[in-house]
């Protein structure tokens, strides 16, 4: 992969690894964080990425090893960092903060309200259930792209999909959504 | 609820919208490390766990933190590196039997106790995690042709530097990480300021390591991912972890060329490491040496959690 393959790469499934980089750390910081991470081994790596490999499996596995193996100090950098530094490293990195113009201020508390509510939903599956959820929701992979990214039967994929997504109803149910 | 309807709430609950802008991937400006260096240098209590410059080898991480100032002191201390192998071949034969604990392969003074514990280097802990403890050490020494280094408490893991040319590095450049094992590139320079990368194997080991010598090989410490700390604060969490060390003994043998052996054991301690710092405001983190006074403990001393070694026997 060359840096337009790459630069490519990143136009056409660079969202949907961020999405799954910020809803796997439960943060926007940190999740941007994984993403910058990621996509610099992936740049490192490039001219090495076999053109037959599914570079984003590649690139979401290689994610979530990086947070399962270094949360903790993903975690341990943001707390050492007085809240000023931080605003600063964000202007200097020219990350702006959530565009919060697209609705109404109560169309837009309440959308969040929801999306919030549901990924902390999420986020409280075991594992084994929320890896593919989040997989095949916030990356758009496929359930063979999972099983390759998790290296786990097919079948296994869809089971434990199934079992999360009754997780997940019983649980929005109990929380007042339409049953 | 139905199936499609649930569907539809995890789809729009889980896949929001992003802005084109916020998938640039940064090759500049991500300057952490300057911030938490004023964040040292300022005095603030710096519960520095997670940040270091490595000191052990001739480069220093992710380039993009670092200013032409920077890159000429990691210029000089390739100069007092990179030893020459005349030099080496010489001082093989004229130097007794001996080896120390040290940060990083060093120069070792002529009056130094064979055995002793120098000090310890800290590496950047941007791989790291309790897998990978942030301080090393290596053996240097004398006329030293294996080591075996074991551990009584948790695990240990080797880094072993990857450069240009070596039989590993075309595998380093295609391996991804594991849990275990990762070559982490590393950006090093070359005189004229171009930058180039190198990278660094580092693998779990187990309790024990033996080997043929590699003085640029450096130890540290792993914590098995089943004795991890579940302490939500990721800040006692870390410590948790660290203090699963406190106490360790480490067996450091050391066979040398005329077959002769030699063996000590250290003790780790875990606590609030000092951190000194040079004129210019630079810690030096391949100075670790000492625990936080009472008094400084009390104040603004920046210090880094972990550990430090004695010598047992």
């Amino acid at each position: 992969m060359n840096r337009e393959e790459f630069e490519q790469f990143v136009m056409d499934c660079g969202r949907d690894i961020l999405r799954f980089c910020r809803l796997t750390t439960g943060d926007r910081e940190t999740g941007d964080e994984l993403y910058q991470d990621t996509m610099l081994i992936l740049l490192e790596k490039g001219a090495r990425l076999d053109p037959v490999q599914n570079t984003k499996s590649y690139a979401l596995s290689v994610a979530i090893l990086l947070w399962k193996n270094k949360k903790r100090k993903y975690a341990n950098r943001r707390r050492l960092m007085p809240v000023d530094s931080m605003e600063r490293v964000e202007e200097e990195s020219g990350l702006d903060p959530p565009d919060d113009s697209a609705a109404s201020p109560d169309e837009h508390l309440l959308r969040e309200d929801e999306r919030h509510t549901v990924q902390k939903v999420v986020a409280e599956l075991p594992e084994k259930y929320r890896l593919p959820i989040q997989l095949f929701y916030a990356a758009d992979m496929s359930v063979q792209e999972i099983s390759d990214i998790m290296r786990i039967p097919e079948g296994t994929v869809k089971s434990r999909m199934s079992k999360a997504r009754s997780l997940l109803k019983k649980e929005l149910e109990e929380l007042g959504y339409d049953r | 609820m139905t199936d499609e309807r649930l569907n539809q709430i995890l789809k729009e609950s889980l896949a929001p919208e992003i802005d084109g802008d916020e998938i640039k991937v940064r090759m500049a400006g991500r300057k952490r490390r300057h911030m938490v260096r004023r964040f040292a240098v300022c005095g603030l209590a710096a519960c520095a766990i997670v940040f270091g410059i490595f000191t052990g080898l001739h480069f220093e991480i992710t380039p993009q933190y670092e200013n032409s100032e920077d890159i000429a002191a990691n210029a000089e201390s390739i100069g007092a590196y990179a030893e020459d192998p005349d030099t080496n071949a010489e001082s093989g034969t004229k130097h007794r039997n001996m080896f120390a604990i040290t940060a990083y392969a060093s120069e070792l003074p002529e009056d130094i106790v064979s055995g002793e514990f120098t000090g310890l280097g800290f590496a950047e802990s941007d791989w790291g995690s309790s897998r990978f403890m942030s301080e090393r050490f290596a053996v240097s020494g004398h006329n030293i042709e294996k080591v075996r280094v074991s551990t009584d408490t948790c695990e240990l893991y080797t880094v072993v530097p990857v450069h240009i040319g070596d039989p590993e590095y075309e595998e380093a450049m295609s391996a991804g990480p594991t849990e275990m094992e990762e070559y982490c590139p590393i950006a090093a320079y070359t005189p004229e300021g171009e930058r180039y990368t190198e990278y660094e194997h580092v693998k779990v080991v187990g309790s024990s390591y033996e080997g043929t010598y590699n003085e640029q090989m450096q130890f540290g410490m792993s914590v098995p991912e089943e004795l991890w700390s579940t302490n939500e604060d990721p800040k006692e969490s870390a410590y948790e972890d660290i203090d699963r060390l406190d106490g360790a003994v480490l067996t450091v043998e050391i066979t040398f060329a005329d077959g002769s052996k030699e063996e000590h054991h250290y003790r780790l301690n875990t606590g609030k490491i000092y951190v000194p710092i040079d004129e210019e405001g630079r810690c030096l983190w391949d100075q670790l040496t000492r625990f936080l006074t009472e008094e400084e403990s009390l104040g603004q001393t920046p210090y880094a959690y972990g550990y430090l070694m004695e010598i047992v026997d």
